[in-house]
């Protein structure tokens, strides 16, 4: 009974703060809409869209097929649905990866100072500016062909910059509060305080700091499977692009094969970027007046 | 007085950053698969490459990268090479050396990432300044807001394709690849040349600047809503002055310095994704170059044009850095 009433004053409040936060109203409804757009075909698709053969590829659209087929020869809009969960997938295990290495790296940055928080920085610094997907082509060149979990975690490993940056700065102001003075004097140790005190009161921001990971991971992940590196037996988003390259489909007019993943693209990395801006102002209410509507 | 402090700092991360980069770049491949020429060279073997004098070739990469030392020789060795601008053989062009053939490309990449990436942080800056001085609730703020949003949230490359589909396959009014016209050979710089030039860059250069426009309309255009409210522009507006005035000697000027920073920061992800670009225009640059290499396996092009990429970002950032203090001349970077 208890644990329903909680659930419910939970809803309740979540009710409130979209009714008011419309942009994170919009940005949720905006992503939710992709995702279920693409998990619509799942059920159809285990374990991937059949092959329907070579005299069946590169068809145009048609009522059987309303994408057409690719190169195998298959299904253009179920391999597209499958490539946006693909991409979702490997975008949210790299943005976990980012985000708690960017947590664990600005917790200590922020929290030590001094001497650690200096050198921490200045290794922060040499990752925020170094160009991305040169770096992981370098890897991926040699490792050729991994499989998708292992292409997110190594996107995740370099996802961490800015995450790191936003904490270390969130924890410099946090621990100058009274509370956490208060907390020190009760006797709590380090690991509580971080824990138990400083992290629930930043949670918008860790989320913000989360979508941005995703976002970036996705970005760099798109641009790697452009030119062909990463998992290759399986389409994500990024391929379906590296294909229609390969196939010459804009000079062909087959705006089929680049359109319509241009539209998950968008509107996935659009509502996730709104999303941070409605987070942004609910952890800041001061930014209202300054994004404006 | 120069900030001597400051600029020793930033030379000093400078440094620090180019150092990181290499040692990653010598690094990451070993740790992921054991050592990257040795994985080349097996693979060749294999394959029974044919190139001619292959065995001498294979002799002389044991040898360079001193493949039969342990790691920390082959780091001197690596770093000692690097050093002296020295990246080796290409192994699909062959046997032309790596620095030959960037030698013919890097003109056209340096032009046209210079000119992409001024104009878009210019074009960006005013449309973002005109937005962001006509207020928060007027109409045509919103519509800017949202379209800027899209749009920048299109990969370069992804855009070039549409861009392509539109321009060159529907309308036919732009080229899709090269840099110039192909059926023509000229001699020296003429003016034909260089609209030629400029023809031929105009997609790719819109697939980049378009984008960038919008990242940098949205945080110029919430600078400019944020320094409105300021005093000092509360000031001068009760003092009298031109509407015009205020908003370019007071606000946009203001607003200005954090944008310099932003576009130091964003170097590195226009560099990675106009190298996609250039590739998917065929423009002779080194981008198209890198692709190609990552393609056929080129191990010391792949190499040398992520390290060139690398240092071109931070050389540029650095640049933009040390420019910071001569145009906000509050900042004395004595006390950090």
């Amino acid at each position: 009974m208890k644990a329903m009433e909680k659930t419910q004053r939970i809803l309740k409040d979540a009710g409130t703060l979209l009714r008011h936060n419309k942009k994170l109203l919009i940005g949720l409804i905006g992503f939710l809409t992709v995702l279920s757009i693409s998990l619509s075909v799942y059920p159809l698709s285990i374990p991937f869209p059949p092959v329907l053969g070579q005299d069946k590829a590169k068809l145009p659209p048609s009522s059987e097929h309303p994408l057409g087929t690719d190169n195998f020869g298959r299904d253009l809009l179920t391999v597209f649905l499958y490539a946006i969960q693909l991409s979702l997938y490997i975008g949210v295990i790299a943005g976990t990866v980012g985000t708690s290495i960017g947590i664990l790296i600005g917790f200590v940055s922020g929290y030590k100072g001094g001497y650690v928080d200096d050198v921490l920085r200045s290794f922060v610094d040499v990752f925020m500016v170094i160009p991305l997907v040169p770096i992981l082509a370098i890897i991926m060149v040699v490792v050729k062909s991994v499989p998708l979990h292992v292409m997110a975690l190594i996107l995740g490993a370099f996802s961490w910059p800015g995450a790191a940056r936003t904490i270390r700065s969130q924890i410099l102001s946090l621990k100058e509060r009274e509370f956490i003075d208060l907390a020190r004097i009760s006797g709590l140790n380090q690991f509580e305080i971080l824990f138990k005190e400083i992290l629930p009161n930043m949670l918008p921001y860790l989320s913000i700091v989360f979508v941005g990971s995703v976002v970036g991971a996705m970005f760099a992940e798109v641009g790697l499977e452009v030119i062909g590196l990463g998992p290759q037996a399986v389409g994500t988003l990024g391929y379906l692009f590296h294909w229609a390259i390969l196939n010459v489909a804009v000079l062909k007019g087959w705006w089929w094969w680049v359109v319509p993943p241009t539209a998950a693209l968008v509107s996935t990395f659009a509502s996730l970027y709104i999303i941070t801006v409605g987070l942004d102002e609910f952890a800041n209410p001061r930014l209202k007046r300054i994004t404006g509507q | 007085m120069l900030p001597v402090r400051y600029i020793t700092r930033r030379l000093l991360s400078y440094i620090l950053t180019i150092f990181v980069s290499a040692t990653l770049i010598f690094v990451l491949p070993r740790v992921a698969a054991g050592n990257p020429i040795e994985n080349i060279l097996i693979r060749m073997e294999l394959q029974g490459t044919s190139i001619s004098g292959g065995k001498e070739m294979i002799d002389a990469w044991v040898q360079r990268f001193g493949l039969d030392k342990d790691l920390w020789t082959q780091y001197t060795l690596w770093l000692g090479n690097l050093f002296r601008g020295d990246f080796g053989l290409s192994m699909i062009w062959f046997p032309a050396s790596v620095q030959d053939i960037l030698k013919n490309a890097l003109p056209w990449t340096i032009g046209f990432s210079i000119m992409v990436i001024l104009l878009g942080w210019v074009i960006g800056n005013i449309f973002g300044a005109l937005v962001g001085w006509r207020g928060e609730h007027s109409r045509f703020n919103w519509v800017f807001a949202s379209v800027s949003i899209v749009i920048n949230h299109i990969p370069f490359y992804v855009l070039g394709l549409l861009l392509i589909m539109v321009f060159t396959f529907y309308l036919q009014i732009f080229p899709s690849s090269g840099g110039t016209n192909y059926m023509i050979t000229y001699q020296g710089i003429s003016p034909a040349l260089i609209v030629d030039i400029l023809y031929h860059a105009t997609l790719p250069a819109l697939s980049v600047i378009l984008v960038s426009i919008g990242g940098y309309l949205i945080t110029m255009r919430s600078l400019m809503v944020n320094i409105k409210g300021e005093d000092f522009v509360r000031y001068a507006q009760a003092r009298g002055l031109k509407k015009g005035r205020i908003m370019m000697n007071y606000a946009f000027r203001n607003a200005l310095l954090p944008q310099v920073t932003g576009l130091a920061l964003s170097l590195g992800s226009i560099a990675s994704g106009s190298m996609i670009v250039e590739w998917i225009f065929s423009y002779p640059g080194i981008g198209s170059l890198y692709v190609k290499a990552i393609g056929q396996n080129d191990y010391n092009v792949v190499q040398a044009i992520t390290l060139l990429v690398i240092f071109g970002v931070m050389t540029g950032a650095l640049l933009i850095d040390l420019l910071y203090p001569i145009l906000d001349p509050r900042i004395s970077y004595e006390k950090r």
